[in-house]
């Protein structure tokens, strides 16, 4: 007899949420706008039976606000609020893909782990955005140049230690917290202390790590 | 910022701009009715928005709506203020970033690896 395995389960989840994606990035993310689901799919790279069959599912978790015997159909609210939760949470499982399949697509790290006996090397590349990174480091170091004497050194210091940490190959994220958060207490000291907080989570949301 | 989270980025934005407006004018009351022509008269929201947008609030449980009119449903109310008593955090619906487009003290909020923004930070006021 035939099993299926759950690794066999878990791309055809990938396939439905890719197709998903691609449905509701066809429709520019609105309820209601008709597409071709047989063209969506063509242009992704889906041959037309396995469309086919996953237009099935579709239908019938009512992911489809309206359909007509052309293959025209339009993304429900269901499917709209599906893609949007993965898309702002891709950590989170949504009702119908598990995180892990949601991250192939849209996770910022480097791997995600899912059974008991895998491995991974993981190098989080952060790419073009360790220029705007360095950008807002500068920007706080300046704001802490603006406190008295003794903080103003401790803080800074803590600005370079962040630099420093970031520019290792593979950055502690331990480390990279415990400075963010020393950041934010020395950011109530300044009178501007909001936007230098807010500097202090853009770091962190930019590193994917908020 | 990856274009698919500027996608949702950008329709929470429509949505969230079309509750505050609401709320303006209804403040907490379920019964205080807006026109929808009118928000698109005043251009918080484009014509091509107005199915999306109001279908997405309507059947979240935020507002109902009734021909050319929309008006609040509890639920509403308790996300719109809670957004506005603290514009720094998320609700079921709208994130932080997109609240803080419209209630933000500060000048940026920065959201992904690509955005970019330099932050002007007025406090003359209290100087």
């Amino acid at each position: 007899m035939m099993s299926t395995s759950p690794i066999d389960v878990q791309k055809v989840q990938e396939r439905r949420y890719q197709l998903l994606l691609e449905l509701w990035k066809a429709a520019a993310g609105k309820q209601l706008e008709r597409v071709d689901f047989l063209q969506v799919a063509a242009n992704a790279g889906f041959d037309c039976d396995e469309a086919k069959q996953i237009y099935l599912f579709f239908k019938d978790e009512g992911f489809f606000e309206f359909r007509n015997q052309k293959w025209g159909v339009s993304l429900s609210h269901k499917a709209v609020v599906e893609i949007e939760r993965s898309l702002t949470n891709p950590r989170v499982s949504t009702e119908h893909f598990s995180a892990t399949v949601i991250q192939n697509f849209n996770a910022p790290v480097g791997a995600v782990q899912t059974g008991p006996n895998s491995t991974a090397n993981v190098k989080q590349n952060f790419g073009a955005s360790m220029a705007e990174i360095a950008e807002l480091i500068s920007q706080l170091r300046s704001q802490f140049e603006t406190l008295p004497h003794g903080p103003r050194e401790e803080a800074i210091d803590v600005v370079d230690g962040l630099a420093d940490e970031l520019q290792q190959p593979a950055p502690s994220k331990g480390k990279v917290k415990a400075f963010l958060s020393q950041i934010r207490v020395f950011a109530q000291d300044l009178a501007s202390g909001a936007s230098a907080g807010l500097l202090a989570e853009a770091i962190a949301k930019s590193l994917g790590w908020h | 910022m990856n274009k698919d989270l500027e996608l949702v980025l950008a329709a929470e934005k429509k949505r969230y701009a079309v509750l505050y407006e609401l709320w303006k004018v209804a403040k907490d009351s379920t019964q205080q009715t807006i026109s929808i022509q009118e928000l698109v008269k005043s251009g918080i929201i484009q014509e091509d928005d107005v199915i999306p947008v109001l279908c997405y609030l309507r059947d979240e449980g935020l507002v109902k709506d009734s021909d050319r009119w929309i008006n609040f449903t509890h639920k509403g109310i308790v996300e719109i203020e809670r957004s506005i008593k603290h514009p720094d955090r998320e609700t079921e619906h709208f994130s932080a970033t997109v609240i803080q487009h419209f209630h933000a003290p500060v000048g940026i909020v920065q959201t992904g690896p690509g955005s970019t923004g330099n932050v002007v930070d007025d406090s003359s006021a209290s100087s």
